[in-house]
């Protein structure tokens, strides 16, 4: 019932939010994806709706709510026009293979890395799978947000991934399997949903580059199965940066509702939503399309408000932070550029990211200075300077904080970067041999 | 194909080196792959076999003292306690022994340093230093079933 509930809602949701038929089989793919994803995250949304409205998980009724909702928006929304055509460029075929050979290195890997560590990363039995243990096996849910639970617990982020697994867990059993399921499902939409959309509105050829460029970077199938919200996060922002770039009001509304799902798996979630709208006010300077994002990401603003107001104990960053400290480090030279040195050591980090960030950062420099940044792009790029401050200003040791966490930045924000990136580099590509090859 | 320098948009002639074509895109991106292939095939398959050791699951050592704590909250004492303010690294043993117990024994809610509640979890790196744990805190061992994971009551 609650797989059937996660299908007819993201079928409902993505019916809503499309004005137009899905004019290709990547284009129906990257619905299909988006319906997965914007399901899974409306259930677990729901899952926290009715535990923090009754003290009770949701039950059948619940699940039968959901079911009848999603089905009543697909069918009063499932008539459309036809969509543009799909731009026909093929991916050619040692690209394909190298895709499948990368692929299949990228899932072995998770697979190893599952097995030598079969709790997963520090961050998923410390934060993520302790959270959903509360939730499924205490009589009060509240416990898992207990201000007696130390710190490093973290009971102050947003749950969405926690739901997530306490549903599986619930439906299941509490089998070790079903976090490393719900990891692999998540690495597999975010890799889905770079593929699918660049290969619907650029072409295979770079649907297929896109989808290489998240599949071997060394550190992704290492985060996928790490079974943390970081690569969860980075599926709803990727799905935010490609609806964005839309025109019409109903992708703009579900890029808000994207987001606002980011906005529930983790506090950087809220930073990324106010980053594509800051990027969207300043591209477009379109108030009302601003509204429309701002509608959709409101129901998940108003649960995660709901939360923090009445539940999360204050974030580490802000407890321990005192005015003197803030301004301290503010006006510290040496934290500035300890932190500049940082970001451009982890940029030349071979172990994590070979030589992916090497190239990206070239490339930004290339577009930006002919003034090809994509909207998303310009929302990352707010999103990535953004950071700069709370490395400086925060209370804790900036090497440990920095070294802990900028590489799950990066994940979170790869895939996106390039969904907004490879259109950018499409354009940049010189059009005159791009002509001669596709005559040749 | 490349060889003449093909104009660009703009119209202006460029060296043929300079062409950015989508070929010349989508062989960089296969060349940046291979590496970050080679890069997890190495590390994935080779080096982490070699020098990490497969992890036990967290649950094992903790399995046998779950049916002798009730729930609700339980003292938490340690030979090595948990940092409880700003930290320079997360991993200490003391960290780790701490959020390893709390993640087996969820969903009991362990209070790092309370030694007055009904039920105390003692969790040590050294075994040897429970007793010195139990007569510092003033507490009764209730049952120690496995070394270095004991549940205590106050005298």
């Amino acid at each position: 019932m609650s797989l059937l509930a996660i299908v007819l809602c993201g079928a409902g949701l993505v019916a809503t939010g499309f004005p137009a038929r899905a004019g290709s089989m990547p284009g129906l793919l990257f619905r299909a994806t988006a319906a997965m994803a914007l399901g899974i995250g409306v259930s677990s949304a729901w899952f926290a709706t009715r535990l923090m409205a009754s003290g009770r998980p949701p039950g059948r009724a619940d699940q039968a709510v959901l079911c009848a909702a999603g089905a009543t928006l697909w069918l009063f929304f499932r008539r459309k026009a036809a969509s543009d055509p799909h731009p026909r460029d093929p991916a050619p075929a040692w690209l394909w293979s190298l895709f499948a050979v990368a692929c299949a290195i990228a899932a072995a890997a998770f697979v190893e890395h599952t097995l030598r560590f079969p709790d997963g990363g520090w961050d998923a039995w410390m934060i993520w799978n302790l959270r959903a243990r509360f939730l499924v096996r205490g009589a009060d849910y509240r416990a898992a947000f207990s201000r007696d639970l130390l710190y490093m617990a973290h009971q102050d982020y947003p749950w969405l991934l926690p739901g997530v697994v306490a549903q599986g867990f619930s439906s299941a059993g509490e089998m070790p399997l079903v976090p490393g399921l719900v990891a692999a499902l998540f690495g597999i939409l975010a890799l889905a949903i770079v593929v699918s959309r660049l290969s619907a509105c650029e072409g295979t050829r770079w649907g297929i580059l896109g989808g290489l460029a998240l599949v071997a970077m060394p550190c992704f199938p290492i985060f996928a199965s790490n079974q943390q919200a970081d690569v969860p996060v980075s599926v709803y922002l990727a799905l935010a940066s490609a609806l964005i770039a839309a025109t019409s009001s109903r992708e703009l509304w579900l890029a808000g509702f994207a987001a606002g799902l980011g906005m529930w798996t983790k506090n950087e979630g809220s930073l990324y939503a106010a980053a594509l709208l800051g990027a969207f006010l300043l591209r477009r300077r379109d108030p009302r399309g601003a509204m429309t994002f701002v509608l959709g990401a409101l129901p998940f603003a108003a649960l995660l408000l709901w939360f923090k107001v009445t539940l999360a104990p204050p974030n580490d960053l802000s407890a321990f932070s005192t005015s003197a400290s803030i301004l301290g480090h503010a006006i510290d030279p040496r934290r500035w550029l300890e932190l500049l040195l940082l970001v451009l050591r982890r940029i030349v980090y071979f172990q994590d990211f070979g030589l992916w960030l090497v190239a990206a950062a070239v490339a930004t420099i290339v577009l930006a200075r002919r003034r090809l940044l994509t909207l998303p792009a310009l929302a990352l790029l707010f999103a990535f300077a953004a950071f700069g401050p709370i490395y400086v200003l925060q209370p804790h040791h900036l090497d440990w904080l920095f070294r802990t966490s900028a590489d799950r930045l990066l994940v979170q924000m790869w895939p996106a970067a390039l969904v907004a990136s490879i259109p950018a580099l499409r354009s940049y590509a010189s059009p005159s041999i791009e002509s001669a090859s596709a005559k040749g | 194909m490349y060889g003449q320098g093909s104009p660009r948009k703009s119209g202006c002639d460029r060296p043929a080196f300079d062409v950015v074509s989508r070929q010349r895109i989508s062989a960089l991106f296969a060349a940046l792959a291979v590496v970050g292939m080679g890069r997890t095939a190495w590390f994935h398959f080779v080096s982490e076999p070699r020098h990490e050791p497969r992890r036990e699951r967290i649950d094992t050592r903790y399995a046998p003292i779950k049916e002798f704590v009730g729930p609700g909250q339980a003292g938490y004492l340690s030979d090595v306690p948990p940092t409880r303010g700003p930290i320079s690294e997360s991993g200490t043993p003391g960290n780790r022994l701490y959020l390893q117990a709390q993640y087996a024994l969820a969903p009991l809610v362990l209070r790092p340093g309370e030694d007055r509640l009904s039920q105390v979890v003692i969790n040590v790196a050294d075994p040897a230093r429970l007793g010195e744990l139990l007569r510092t805190h003033r507490l009764t061992l209730v049952v120690e079933p496995t070394p270095g994971v004991a549940v205590a009551r106050p005298r």
